[in-house]
């Protein structure tokens, strides 16, 4: 078998491992899981919004193109249709009509969902509600008189009314229309969350193919908008920029190769040792996590593209040797460096976010695997050698000085930029189509929706505790809304009401003979047996079980109970949404100074802050493992001169890297931060393998051929994807491709010329 | 408002174009009504009160006094009620199918179009029953389905006004409104 085939069949069994392994994995979507664990009841807070709060999951809809009859039919139906598909949790169109379960449910729950009992009993009260009633009966006639003989004092659209939207919305038959009266509205909650670009995915098409399936939509246009359609927009469009980009990148490094070494075996060959970091790293995940999260496995993989460099090292330096020879001569500094970024992404394994510790576990064993298969497995594969070379003149002048005066530059260039060298625009992260958030942005607007940024919470371990404190936080509420810091809210407590509220409110109706009397009194109109049916209800209130979240079970407001009220290993977690909340500041503060059991929480702050606290712990390990490497540099090269000429070049790199980062990229994030560290594991390569093996003339042309071959392949590779238009890439890569070029020139200008080669005397 | 063409006799035969003729002379104007609706619930029939006017953009406005105050405009699709605080509310006038009769006929009528008339209902015009009642036009729609509640609309005359409509509807319930107009 020649050397091709044996390469070739390699190359297949580890690419079968890689897919096998990776077909074992379980992947995690959640955004939450790649933070560190919270440490505060708003950082779960924020964790848990983000990864499944319904401001997330909300969808608007707006359907267009007819006369407005068309558009209030085709929505009527549509949204029949939407609301029984298993990935919507509701649709509000702005008629908020319960079904006949939710209906049914409110009736019988209506006497302890109100409150104010005195006061509505009050004969001019009465007189009103009766008055009411009799309107709504001389417009409806009898259409209406079953409701009013069960619900006289109009408690269930009372209830109805505070429990649908508090949005002030145009609508024409109780469908929202934008004041243009061109287009009805819609709001769809899902159950998937925003990052569960499947399920969303799944659930778009299957609105689209609704709204196609409806007769009465024929002719319309359908508009959806939200975060969900973001997020999928977003997943798609990072995967065609990064396959688009992957396949540039993979021809180009094919390309570069092919000229280099004039082979396709050794190209394929070259390809083994990445194969093999592949195979371990899937192999490490598989072992030591139950789940992967899928943003480790993007990154990882990324990470791993060092590992091209130790074929191009080993094959370099083979001249007319074998490649046995080859990897003797190499094996120092390549083991050493490979050592030393192994150390770093362990420090990155011991982080406290799952994630992260899954991409320094990948990260290192993926390494360690690619380094021993170039050195052990490569040379036994009888492989030819790469052509001879021109000997490579020295265009660069001899600057020992320049990486030190470069990393007190760089040092100073981010001092001076303070603060703002970090980046909190979590926005960057994701590619968004600016489109799309305008579309949502108009689109909630109009619906009145707010931007769910801010959320009171209560928590305890008795629920009865904490929905009395929910309750007693709402009733200190209206002192905001007097003070117009706020214009409405939702609570639970609607819903669920306390014990001691339930009690309170059975014990304030009367009996039903006095309730009788009462409303004849205030309306002659009505007969003395007309709101039998109401009387019944009310003496079977003793009878009745309290209500609890359970109560809900299969209505259309169950979601709404369980958005608001949730248990947790053991604690129970009430939030109150604020609605037009346009003094947050005054709002937090006064409830901090009244005592109040809630705090208002802001999300994108909390967040903005997690990120930084990330960010410090990232740096903490960052710092740790240059120490280690640092420690483990001076004792294999057991002197410190070399030890500094060997970390200087890479660390002024990454230093000055950092600093253009910062200034000319809107400030550094956790993409930036670990580019940087995939650089210095390159430059420090760069450093071990110039100290090394420049020793003589030929020694140091190879060394510096394959220097160059490194920064080309892998620097051109990461520059193609710095071109990307989505953030992670375009950040990642620009970084990796800057870090490498200031690497390879600092290393370049360090090296000391060689001594001349001894001539024999005539 | 609806003035008096010159005086009918009860014995002449019944004209329907004079009578719209009639009508139209008249222009728009208010007309103050009282609807009477019987209901299992209440001990005497339920009052509706208040005037109405055909505002000249094909808008029927009821602005109603009691039992409670509130506005109706009953527009060719749709009913918008307009409460006293401010809020308004719109719904297609197939939820208050009888509505939308009404609005068919009276505009019709206030406006002398029989070709109007004649599209929506067939039409049959009798003297009248008494004497203050000159003549009863019978309205019955013609576009029948399940959820048209209407039987049909009677609507009484006198000296060239109208006086009186009666709505019956399918499922056996009246609806009496007397009309004079407004002072």
């Amino acid at each position: 078998m020649n050397a091709l085939l044996r390469s070739l069949l390699v190359l297949l069994i580890l690419v079968c491992i890689a897919i096998v392994l990776a077909g074992r994995l379980n992947l995690d979507h959640r955004l939450d899981a790649f933070l560190p664990p919270p440490a505060s009841d708003e950082q779960t807070l924020v964790t848990d919004q983000l990864g499944a709060g319904p401001g997330s999951r909300m969808l608007f809809a707006a359907i267009s193109g007819g006369p407005e009859e068309q558009l209030v039919q085709a929505t009527r139906e549509l949204a029949g249709q939407w609301q029984t598909l298993p990935g919507v949790e509701r649709v509000d169109t702005g008629e908020w009509s319960p079904d006949e379960t939710t209906l049914d449910r409110l009736m019988a729950l209506r006497f302890v969902l109100v409150d104010d009992i005195d006061a509505r009993l009050e004969a001019d009260r009465l007189a009103d509600s009766l008055r009411t009633r009799l309107s709504e009966m001389a417009f409806a006639g009898r259409r209406a008189e079953q409701l009013v003989r069960r619900d006289p004092l109009g408690l269930v659209p009372e209830i109805a009314g505070q429990l649908g939207d508090r949005r002030q919305v145009d609508s024409y038959d109780d469908i929202w229309f934008d004041p243009q009266q061109e287009r009805t509205m819609m709001v769809v909650v899902a159950t998937a969350p925003p990052f569960d670009i499947e399920a969303q995915s799944q659930l778009i098409g299957q609105l689209h193919a609704s709204f196609d399936a409806v007769e009465a939509a024929s002719g319309l246009d359908l508009t959806l908008a939200g975060t969900p359609v973001i997020s999928v927009d977003a997943a798609a469009r990072a995967q065609r920029n990064a396959t688009w980009l992957s396949a540039i990148g993979s021809a180009f490094l094919m390309l570069v190769l092919l000229a280099a070494w004039r082979s396709p075996t050794l190209v394929i060959a070259g390809a083994i040792p990445l194969a093999a970091a592949a195979v371990c790293a899937l192999a490490v995940l598989t072992l030591l996590f139950d789940q992967v999260h899928a943003l480790t496995l993007a990154f990882g993989f990324t990470l791993l593209g060092v590992a091209l460099d130790y074929p191009v090292h080993l094959f370099g330096h083979s001249g007319s040797h074998r490649l046995a020879d080859a990897a003797r001569t190499i094996r120092r500094p390549l083991v050493l460096g490979a050592l030393s970024t192994v150390i770093a992404y362990l420090a990155i394994f011991a982080s406290p976010s799952p994630g992260l510790s899954q991409l320094g576990a990948a990260s290192a064993a993926g390494l360690a695997a690619a380094a021993l298969t170039a050195l052990m497995v490569l040379p036994r594969l009888s492989l030819p050698n790469p052509p001879p070379t021109r000997p490579l003149p020295r265009w660069l002048p001899y600057w020992p000085w320049l990486p030190l005066i470069a990393t007190i530059l760089g040092l100073g260039a981010l001092t001076m930029q303070g603060e703002s060298r970090w980046s909190h625009d979590l926005s960057r992260l994701s590619p968004t189509d600016p489109a799309l958030i305008a579309q949502e942005a108009d689109l909630r607007q109009r619906v009145g929706g707010d931007e769910l940024r801010y959320l009171m919470a209560i928590s305890g371990e008795d629920l009865e505790q904490v929905l009395q404190a929910t309750e007693e936080t709402v009733g200190a509420l209206e002192h905001a809304r007097q003070s117009q810091w706020i214009d409405d809210w939702r609570a639970v407590t609607e819903l669920v009401p306390s014990r001691a509220t339930q009690a309170s409110r059975r014990a304030g109706w009367p009996d039903d003979d006095e309730l009788r009397q009462r409303l004849m009194d205030a309306s002659e109109q009505f007969r003395g047996n007309a709101f039998d049916p109401f009387l019944d209800d009310l003496t079977a209130l003793d009878d009745q079980l309290p209500v609890t979240p359970d109560s809900w079970a299969g209505t259309r407001l169950e979601h709404a109970v369980d958005s608001l009220l949730e248990q947790h290993d053991g604690r129970w977690r009430s939030l109150i949404i604020p609605v037009g909340l346009d003094h947050p500041g005054e709002l937090a503060d006064w409830l901090i100074e009244h005592d109040s059991p809630a705090r208002l929480v802001d999300l994108m702050h909390t967040a903005e802050s997690m990120v930084a606290e990330y960010r410090r712990e990232v740096l903490v390990s960052l710092a740790i493992a240059v120490a280690l490497i640092i420690a483990v540099l001076l004792i294999r090269l057991r002197a410190l001169g070399p030890a500094a000429r060997a970390v200087t070049p890479p660390l002024a790199a990454v230093i000055c890297t950092a600093a253009v980062m910062a200034q000319f990229d809107g400030g550094l994030t956790i993409v930036h931060l670990i580019g940087l560290l995939l650089a210095g594991g390159i430059g420090l390569d760069f450093a071990l393998f110039s100290l090394a093996l420049t020793d003589s003339a030929q020694r140091r042309d190879r060394t510096n051929r394959s220097i160059g071959l490194c920064a080309l392949s892998t620097g051109g590779v990461f520059l193609i994807l710095g071109q990307s238009s989505i953030g992670l890439l375009n950040m990642l890569g620009q970084t990796v491709a800057t870090g490498i070029l200031l690497s390879l020139i600092f290393t370049w200008m360090t090296q000391p010329k060689c001594p001349p080669t001894p001539t024999s005397p005539r | 408002m609806l003035a008096a063409a010159n005086p009918s006799n009860a014995t002449d035969t019944p004209d329907l174009d004079r009578l719209l003729e009639g009508l139209a002379a008249a222009g728009t104007s208010e007309l103050s009504f009282r609807e009477e609706r019987r209901s299992d619930l209440l001990e005497q029939p339920l009052v509706v009160s208040g005037t109405l006017h055909h505002d000249g953009d094909g808008r029927l406005v009821r602005r109603i006094t009691e039992p409670s105050a509130e506005t109706n405009i009953l527009t060719e699709r749709h009913v918008e009620i307009r409460q006293p605080d401010g809020r308004r509310n719109r719904f297609s006038l197939r939820r208050a199918p009888e509505l939308a009769v009404l609005r068919s006929a009276l505009l019709g009528l206030l406006d002398g179009d029989r070709t109007a008339l004649e599209q929506d209902f067939e039409l049959t015009l009798e003297p009248g029953k008494d004497e203050s009642k000159q003549w009863q036009l019978h309205l019955e729609p013609r576009h029948r389905d399940d959820d048209m509640p209407v039987d049909h609309l009677l609507i009484h005359f006198s000296q060239d006004r109208i006086v009186r409509f009666v709505l019956q509807l399918t499922d056996g319930e009246t609806i009496e409104t007397e009309i004079e107009p407004t002072p």
